[in-house]
């Protein structure tokens, strides 16, 4: 099932080295990658989470489109325009919760210590992970999106503009990813931690300017509601999706300082690991 | 200990496990069990206090300004019930490990009445909701929440959800048992989501729209969410909590045989 894992070796060359010490050719970084995340994009679909991948945002959009968008849409605005951005941000904290335990799964598995005794690149399994990573966010903007314009969202900025928003979700999805992967990969039961990364999710959704406009909130939570990261995001992707009035640089911001942390999460994993 | 042994009467003792006292044995080592798993205290305690607040702080305004009373009671019910759901899947998952560990191929060998394992099971899960739904309405209580008709509707209040959440093991562990499971109680959580957004508790009916409120009003939660806003706010009793018990009767009756099938499979695998 799983055995395809580096068929790309060259086979003849190292076979060629029988009873001598030698003949190890090692993979290249691209090769081995696209191995390893063709066998992690198979495992998704045959475990089914592309579907959940897609069908995700499909049914979120439903939960809280179907309930408020009438009280919402007695003010005149369009609720589908205001809710997809959310929708997507939080496709991107749940590919995330999904890549602790995959990551944990690996780790637990043994898939690690295969790995390292293979003639490939350190960083080549955790880039793997990442290419689902970034291929799970494509599918579930394309999900979004599709349910999205079927309610009524629509981008009316340039091309340049819709292709920057589809750019910070899946940025947005693989920062936090990152940072997820490195603590599944170091921490021992990680299912509980992903059932408690939860926790978080539903207070950055439900506490941002998502679902509502930050006067719907107590005086008392609005400076946090406005400026928490979801927040931040869902009003850039708001704006780009218009066209009008863009200020990228918080987002911007946001996703560096996120991408900085994954790495340096990453870094730190890939220590602990080596060290085992 | 110490009696001389003369055969037979040993193995009589053996066979005399009363049922009723194996399935609180069996319940009790199921609760003590699931307090130690950290992914079950948090789907089922620490999760619904959490979303009970986000509820009522994001929504909480809005969907009491749409009628149908103070929003703190309906979110409360919502959420006591979703405890119960995904609390239900998240034992479920460990009852696949204990299957798949062996563990109950092991009990299946002890000189018990059988039949105590599921009550047990549905026993504890009761409990499990009942524990839950006390700390859900302590959580409350700052919120606006109060037991309008005193202690005993209180009570009254607690039990609904435990009778649900027995309604919804059932076809849990048969989905859990049947087959590989795993894949299964994954999609359990994606119907789950939306018996959450679509009932009465999360918003007033008439908010949805008119060919899906006859579902939205009649799927299972409503009418407990019903009993609970009657029970504590105040409201109608008696139609809502009949309707609950006959969805609770109704699912057992209809997965009683698949899940008690399912978990003689379960246990004889090995």
């Amino acid at each position: 099932m799983t055995t395809t894992t580096v068929e790309t070796t060259p086979r003849t060359r190292s076979q060629g080295g029988q009873g001598g010490a030698v003949a190890r050719t090692s993979v290249g970084p691209v090769a081995a990658t696209a191995t390893l995340a063709r066998q992690k994009v198979l495992a998704a679909f045959r475990s089914g989470d592309v579907v959940f991948a897609v069908l995700g945002p499909v049914v979120f959009f439903l939960c809280f489109y179907v309930p408020l968008h009438r009280q919402f849409e007695l003010g005149g605005a369009d609720y589908a325009q205001f809710l997809t951005p959310i929708i997507l941000l939080q496709a991107g904290l749940f590919t995330a919760i999904t890549a602790t335990e995959s990551a944990g799964h690996d780790a637990r598995a043994g898939v690690h210590e295969r790995m390292m005794s293979l003639p490939i690149p350190r960083v080549t399994p955790f880039l793997g992970r990442m290419a689902w990573v970034v291929v799970r966010m494509v599918l579930a903007l394309a999900g979004g999106l599709a349910i999205g314009y079927a309610l009524g969202f629509r981008f009316e900025g340039s091309l340049w503009h819709t292709l920057v928003f589809m750019a910070l979700v899946v940025v947005f999805g693989l920062a936090l990813s990152m940072l997820t992967d490195a603590i599944g990969t170091v921490a021992r039961n990680s299912v509980s931690i992903a059932s408690i990364l939860m926790i978080p999710q539903l207070i950055l959704v439900m506490a941002s300017t998502g679902l509502v406009p930050a006067e719907g909130f107590p005086d008392w939570a609005q400076p946090f509601v406005r400026n928490q990261p979801l927040s931040v995001f869902a009003g850039t992707l708001r704006e780009l999706a218009t066209g009008t009035g863009i200020d990228l640089t918080a987002a911007l911001a946001w996703s560096a300082g996120l991408l900085a942390a994954g790495g340096a999460a990453i870094i730190t994993a890939g220590r602990a690991q080596v060290k085992r | 200990m110490n009696t001389t042994i003369t055969t037979p009467r040993i193995w009589q003792a053996r066979q005399t496990v009363p049922g009723v006292r194996h399935s609180f044995v069996q319940a009790g080592a199921l609760l003590r069990t699931w307090s130690r798993d950290p992914g079950i205290v948090v789907q089922s305690l620490v999760f619904p206090a959490f979303m009970l607040l986000m509820f009522q702080l994001v929504l909480g305004k809005t969907v009491t300004s749409m009628g149908g009373g103070d929003s703190v009671y309906g979110n409360t019910g919502l959420v006591a019930l979703v405890g119960a759901l995904f609390g239900t899947l998240a034992t479920a998952i460990s009852l696949i490990h204990e299957r798949d560990t062996g563990l109950l191929a092991r009990m299946w060998t002890l000189p018990v009445p059988r039949s105590g394992f599921i009550a047990g099971r549905l026993i504890a899960e009761a409990l499990r909701t009942g524990i839950a739904t006390v700390v859900l309405f302590c959580v409350a209580v700052p919120l606006g929440f109060r037991l309008e008709h005193g202690i005993a509707a209180g009570i009254g209040a607690v039990l609904v959800p435990m009778v649900f959440a027995i309604g919804i093991a059932v076809p849990v562990i048969a989905m859990a048992t049947v087959a590989s499971g795993r894949q299964a109680v994954q999609q359990l959580g994606g119907l789950f989501l939306l018996l959450l957004f679509f009932n009465g508790g999360f918003a007033p009916v008439s908010e949805y729209p008119g060919w899906l409120q006859p579902v939205v009003r009649h799927q299972p939660m409503s009418p407990a969410i019903d009993a609970v806003r009657g029970l504590t706010e105040g409201g109608p009793v008696a139609a809502p909590l009949a309707t609950t018990v006959a969805w609770t009767v109704g699912l057992v009756v209809v997965f009683g045989p698949v899940a008690v099938r399912g978990y003689r499979r379960a246990a004889e695998r090995r």
